[in-house]
């Protein structure tokens, strides 16, 4: 079992993320982003490859760097606490089902066909004599995906197969959260068959939730801090709120909950079974969700206005608990 | 390194520990308790001779006093495979996870000799005067009062919730030797003999039935000087430091789901709630509320285990502890609560039961333990203090105006 810690050089790449990010992904980036109707930040993308950031998980021999999951997630956790609209997350997915795609390319898995379901067997898309036809649902990082790598039916078997992206139709979804999603349909479209199947799919599926289940807590990591510096400064009875025994309280069980989503991603991270998978998951999207819910709250009247950052983290979370 | 260190200890519990006592204890933290309790059987006897001779009754202690001067990576090697094995420690209590600490940090060179030895050999069992009836969350004041009389302080007042009082051979007691100055600079630590005059103990019934906890009158006993521990009121400093001690061993073993009676050693929530309620082609629980609530529970039970994992490793690695013992301790308590609440839903009617005819006695134990489990977000600190010492300390939030 490895340490539920980071090592020195995770320090070393989460310090480097976030001075980075610091300057380069401003939430006011996000606002003019939504205003001209772009999901995602090319420049700042422009700039992770440049660092080389992508080619973290990709193996060696490939032209990666050949660095796991622990360090997708280190940087993961600092795009998630600045709202970083990249395809960050999607590298995983190459580097699992895909390493010769190509380092700073995006291959973007399209595997879901239901709003609720989950269930990577539940699959209707079929693939006869090389073509694929199918709709999948809400594709990540859908609008830079260079191709897809979609789940589909061959006979009675469900393979992976690789569509290129200007042999698919995208439908952009404006979502609540403005970031990158689309449904894409595949119509007849030329599919190269790719090495494994529903137990790949499954893997890469665990693989990305861990690398979002990261951006999460980064995420709710940011939102609490934004509303503890708020409880200290918000002056109301003549005393800063945050010295309020009830508000205290409150923010106390947001902290404990954050800390335990930083277990299970450090867990997860290191040993992605479908379970520590699965657990990160599924407690980090409840928590982001719970933490902004609650971030509003304590704000006030303000934190339903537009123009305070609290708003953007909770239709992020609402992605991440639903979605 | 440590990795030899494994290998060697494993030949050695091959070896050593008693296979009767295999796969007795879910958690390491029960076993012995020295002093006047008695071995359970012969193999436990024997599995305390062997680990006293090692000095691995006080693993990391000096060997000086008869420890055995584990690293602390080698401890927690040590803790790992008796848990592995389902061993008990073979000695547990107050005096080698709290009073003993202290006195390596704090004692004089002859409090350490004339109390650290025995605490090592189990000869002396030692309880916690702490919390006084009307000294509970506000432990400084209290009232307990030490008097000077020569070389020895004469001590009048009453402890309360003092765990195994009515056993235990000496105490180590909160006494007020001033008024002077805050509250907190008038209070000493001080270690007292139970047998000396004018102590006697009455044992508190709770909710869920007999008890551990008593309760300690103190009139007029006399207890030498030299048994304060650190600066004659300079008390708080030490009491304070134990309660870190305290906290985070309370924290772990509630996590662990507490001491369970021999009833529930395997107790596990959801082979219970599948034995009961039946299992779906899914293979989850067939009732789908008691199936929620029990994958939130095992959820939020493996993140804290997580949580408590990193804590380990991060002191382990050097890293400065952070504020996970509070933490622990919080939801250790809030998780055990939900456990026996969730058996309680799964038991329904068949868990209502307090003794008797009609009710397994399986499922008495869980009633009891659902009503003993309203304690753990009181005892060792409420969880409102808890919650009070993260706000301030940890997230830096301005202190309040009645506090």
């Amino acid at each position: 079992m490895s340490p539920l810690v980071w090592t020195e050089e995770q320090e070393l790449l989460a310090q480097s993320a976030r001075d980075v990010l610091g300057g380069a992904a401003p939430l006011a980036g996000l606002r003019a982003r939504r205003a001209a109707g772009l999901v995602q930040d090319a420049p700042l993308w422009a700039q992770l490859v440049e660092l080389g950031w992508p080619a973290i998980p990709v193996p060696e021999a490939q032209g990666g760097l050949g660095l796991g999951l622990p360090e997708v997630a280190v940087v993961m956790e600092a795009l998630g606490a600045h709202l970083a609209a990249t395809p960050m997350a999607s590298t995983v997915v190459a580097a699992r089902l895909d390493p010769d795609f190509g380092v700073g390319r995006v291959l973007a898995l399209a595997w879901r066909e239901h709003a609720r379901d989950r269930d990577p067997a539940r699959v209707a898309s079929r693939v006869e004599d090389g073509r694929l036809w199918g709709t999948k649902r809400a594709v990540l990082d859908a609008s830079v995906a260079d191709a897809f790598v979609v789940s589909a039916r061959v006979g009675s078997e469900i393979g992976l197969f690789r569509v290129a992206a200007s042999d698919a139709q995208r439908t952009p979804l404006a979502r609540v959260d403005g970031r990158d999603a689309a449904d894409v349909r595949f119509d007849g479209a030329p599919a190269e068959p790719l090495l494994g199947g529903l137990e790949a799919l499954g893997e890469a599926l665990d693989h990305l939730a861990v690398a979002l289940a990261a951006e999460h807590l980064g995420g709710m990591q940011a939102v609490l801090d934004r509303t503890l510096a708020w409880l200290r400064e918000r002056v109301q009875f003549g005393v800063p709120i945050g010295s309020f025994q009830a508000l205290q309280h409150r923010a106390v069980d947001l902290f404990m909950q954050v800390e335990l989503c930083r277990g299970a991603v450090l867990q997860a991270s290191r040993e992605p079974t479908h379970a520590w998978a699965e657990l990160a998951r599924i407690k980090c999207g409840e928590v982001y969700l719970q933490v902004a819910k609650e971030a509003v709250q304590l704000h006030g009247g303000i934190g339903m206005a537009d123009e305070c950052d609290v708003g953007l983290f909770l239709k992020r979370a609402m992605v991440a608990a639903f979605g | 390194m440590s990795e030899a260190f494994r290998a060697e200890l494993r030949a050695w519990l091959a070896e050593r520990a008693p296979a009767s006592l295999h796969h007795t204890t879910t958690t390491p933290f029960q076993g012995y308790w020295g002093g006047r309790s008695q071995f359970r059987t012969d193999d436990e006897r024997r599995w305390f001779d062997v680990c006293l001779e090692r000095g691995w009754t006080a693993p990391t202690w000096p060997r000086a006093y008869g420890g055995g001067e584990m690293t602390a990576a080698e401890h927690r090697i040590w803790r790992e495979e008796l848990t592995a094995l389902g061993m008990p420690l073979p000695l547990v209590g107050l005096g080698l996870t709290m009073l003993g600490p202290i006195l390596l940090a704090y004692g004089t060179d002859a409090q350490k000799a004339a109390h650290v030895p025995g605490i090592v050999q189990g000869t002396c069992w030692w309880c916690q005067g702490y919390s006084e009836p009307s000294a509970g969350s506000d432990l400084a004041s209290l009232r307990t009062r030490a008097a000077r009389d020569g070389d020895v302080f004469v001590v009048d007042g009453q402890k309360i919730w003092t765990s195994h009082a009515d056993q235990a051979d000496w105490i180590f007691l909160l006494v007020r030797t001033s008024d002077q100055g805050p509250r907190q600079a008038g209070i000493s630590f001080l270690l007292c003999d139970m047998r000396s005059p004018g102590i006697s103990v009455r044992p508190i019934e709770l909710i869920s039935g007999a008890s551990p906890f008593c309760e300690v009158f103190l009139e007029g006993v006399r207890v030498p000087a030299e048994n304060v521990v650190g600066e004659v009121n300079g008390g708080w400093k030490v009491a304070k430091a134990l309660l870190g001690h305290e906290r985070e061993m309370v924290g772990e073993s509630i996590a662990a789901g507490g001491a369970r009676p021999d009833a529930l050693r395997d107790y596990a929530l959801r082979a219970h709630a599948e034995a009961v309620c039946g299992v779906d082609d899914r293979g989850a629980v067939a009732d789908p509320l008691i199936e929620a609530d029990v994958a939130r529970f095992e959820r939020d039970e493996a993140c804290l285990r997580l949580l408590i994992r990193r804590h380990n490793d991060r002191t382990r690695l050097g890293h400065h502890p952070g504020p996970e013992a509070s933490i622990a301790k919080i939801l250790g308590a809030e998780l055990n609560q939900r456990r026996w609440e969730i058996a309680l839903r799964v038991g329904g009617l068949d868990t209502l039961g307090w003794e008797g005819a009609g009710f397994a006695h399986r499922d008495t134990v869980i009633a009891r333990h659902w009503l003993r489990s309203r304690g753990n977000s009181i005892e060792g600190g409420t969880s409102e203090i808890q919650r009070d010492i993260l706000a301030r300390h940890v997230l830096n939030l301005p202190k309040g105006v009645a506090r």
